[in-house]
């Protein structure tokens, strides 16, 4: 083998990597622009074609997984926001404290721990569901009576996942926030209350409009990949499992770059 | 609407035919109230006759008019029409697994917004009706995979019709019927005939696509012939019809197979 050959070799694997990587993300653009096109030139907000699919889904992200999000945002509440405040005469001002604390809540654990618990729950879910569907010749019989997946499974999934992690990012981040600042107020010291009023001070609408974007991203981009990879299933039962972990992997992956894409422009 | 023609074939060959055709192409139209049944030896690609005339699978050649309008050449919304119009159902049309039997027969009408004309609770008591005609001893109430394959086949039939196609056509749709079941299926079928619906259909069950046919068109691998009525098939002169009518009339409806 020949240098240049063992040059291609070593310097081709991860450029045809980058070239498929690249080509992928086309494809989810491509498939969630159509699907949202679809959606929007037909419907309503909630309109009767797929308000039944949209409400379910937002049911199924949002509020079946408050349990989990309650208990995930006390246990942050005593783990980062207790312990913050109460190391708050060591580390300086309180004023520092919140935006600390905005920070690390707010912008990073908050969408971080909603989007794992989105990725694990919903985005299984809707791979499992949609693959199914198309393994048992579901979707080629809504296809046959001129129903548009695009408008009537994909569109409403997409919408409803990214309402329901902004939703529960919202819910995470009070709980977090509160039951820490209240741990810290019954135990260490009752002036910690104020902090509530300062951390609301602090949170800008600059912030605010940070938090929501991010939130609405991540949930955009868990259901994007979950329905693309739940519509790649073909004829066997195995390839289910198979998207279902290509999807999950993708997700994580994604929220991983995006976060740290979104922290670059936004501090640096 | 009899007379009127819904579906217009040209010359046409099925695309995805399993073997080498070097037969005939179609020359067809099927109008308001007609019934059309495609006939014929096993594994001579019937299936794909069936989905190409309803414009599901392409034509190698020739032409496919849809209430007059070109299906090769179909906007997003005329396809919906198109779909809506002649409503295809083969053997294990599948249902929504995630539904009971009556959100499976209302799901499509109401992503068509048929409630918008038709009150929703209209459009309910007209599902309800269709059912109670079609059989009314199926549970509504369960989900798809707790319903035997007939009850669900005639969930998928009232599905499709609740649309009101001005066609239905149907592969195969005696297969998962008994002989009770299957005789008051074809009644609800010949009602559903005499209201004006145009019927095209695949079947193993000679003497009823005779019977009720008024245009006949048998498929075999080498070749196809359409006739326009019964007597025509029954005169005809050409030996594989002769062959094939003779031999199904001597076997019983147990002898079917796929398509």
């Amino acid at each position: 083998m020949s240098v240049i050959q063992i040059a291609n070799t070593v310097t081709g694997w991860p450029g045809r990597r980058l070239i498929h990587n690249v080509l992928y993300i086309i494809n989810l653009v491509t498939f969630s622009t159509l699907a949202l096109r679809d959606w929007f030139s037909k419907n309503k907000l909630f309109d009767s074609r797929s308000y039944s699919t949209t409400v379910a889904q937002i049911i199924f992200t949002g509020v079946d997984a408050l349990p989990t999000i309650t208990f995930l945002g006390l246990a942050t509440g005593f783990i980062f926001t207790f312990r913050l405040i109460s190391i708050s005469n060591t580390l300086g001002g309180t004023d520092d404290i919140s935006d600390l604390l905005i920070t690390v809540i707010c912008l990073s654990a908050g969408p971080f721990l909603a989007a794992i618990i989105i990725i694990s729950r919903t985005g299984s879910a809707i791979v499992v569901d949609l693959g199914n569907m198309k393994l048992h010749g579901e979707i080629e019989a809504l296809e046959n009576m001129g129903v548009n997946i695009n408008d009537y499974l994909i569109a409403p999934r997409i919408i409803s996942t990214a309402i329901s992690q902004l939703a529960i990012t919202v819910y995470f981040t009070v709980i977090a926030l509160l039951s820490g600042i209240l741990i810290s107020a019954l135990f260490v010291n009752p002036a910690h209350f104020a902090f509530i009023a300062r951390i609301i001070d602090s949170f800008t609408p600059y912030l605010m409009s940070i938090f929501v974007i991010k939130n609405i991203i991540f949930g955009y981009v868990i259901a994007t990949v979950a329905c693309y990879n739940g519509l790649r299933v073909q004829k066997s039962a195995t390839e289910v499992p198979q998207r279902t972990t290509a999807s999950i992997v993708q997700s994580l992956s994604f929220v991983f770059v995006i976060d740290a894409l979104l922290t670059f422009a936004i501090y640096i | 609407m009899q007379n009127q023609s819904i579906i217009q074939c040209e010359q046409v060959i099925p695309q995805q035919l399993p073997f080498d055709y070097s037969g005939d192409t179609l020359n067809f139209e099927l109008s308001g109230g007609e019934v059309t049944s495609i006939i014929g030896p096993n594994y001579s690609g019937k299936g794909n006759w069936i989905r190409t005339i309803c414009g599901l699978e392409d034509q190698s050649c020739g032409s496919i008019h849809i209430k007059g309008i070109d299906i090769s050449d179909l906007s997003a919304k005329d396809w919906a029409m198109t779909r809506m119009k002649v409503a295809y159902l083969h053997e294990d049309t599948a249902l929504l697994s995630a539904a009971n039997g009556l959100i499976n027969v209302l799901a499509p009408s109401l992503y068509h917004q048929l409630d918008k004309n038709l009150k929703k609770q209209l459009l309910v008591e007209k599902a309800l009706e269709l059912l109670e005609q079609i059989d009314p001893l199926i549970n509504l109430d369960d989900l798809p995979a707790y319903l035997t394959k007939a009850h669900r086949y005639k969930i998928a039939v009232a599905r499709a019709l609740l649309l009101e196609p001005d066609v239905l056509a149907l592969n195969n749709p005696f297969s998962h019927f008994n002989h009770e079941e299957k005789t008051q299926f074809q009644s609800f079928l010949k009602a559903q005939v005499n209201k004006g619906l145009s019927l095209l259909l695949v079947t193993h069950d000679i003497p009823y696509a005779l019977d009720i046919s008024d245009k006949i068109i048998f498929a075999d691998q080498k070749n196809i012939h359409y006739f326009d009525s019964r007597q025509a098939i029954l005169n005809c002169d050409i030996a594989e019809v002769n062959e094939f009518i003779n031999n199904t009339e001597n076997q019983g409806p147990e002898n079917r197979a796929r398509t």
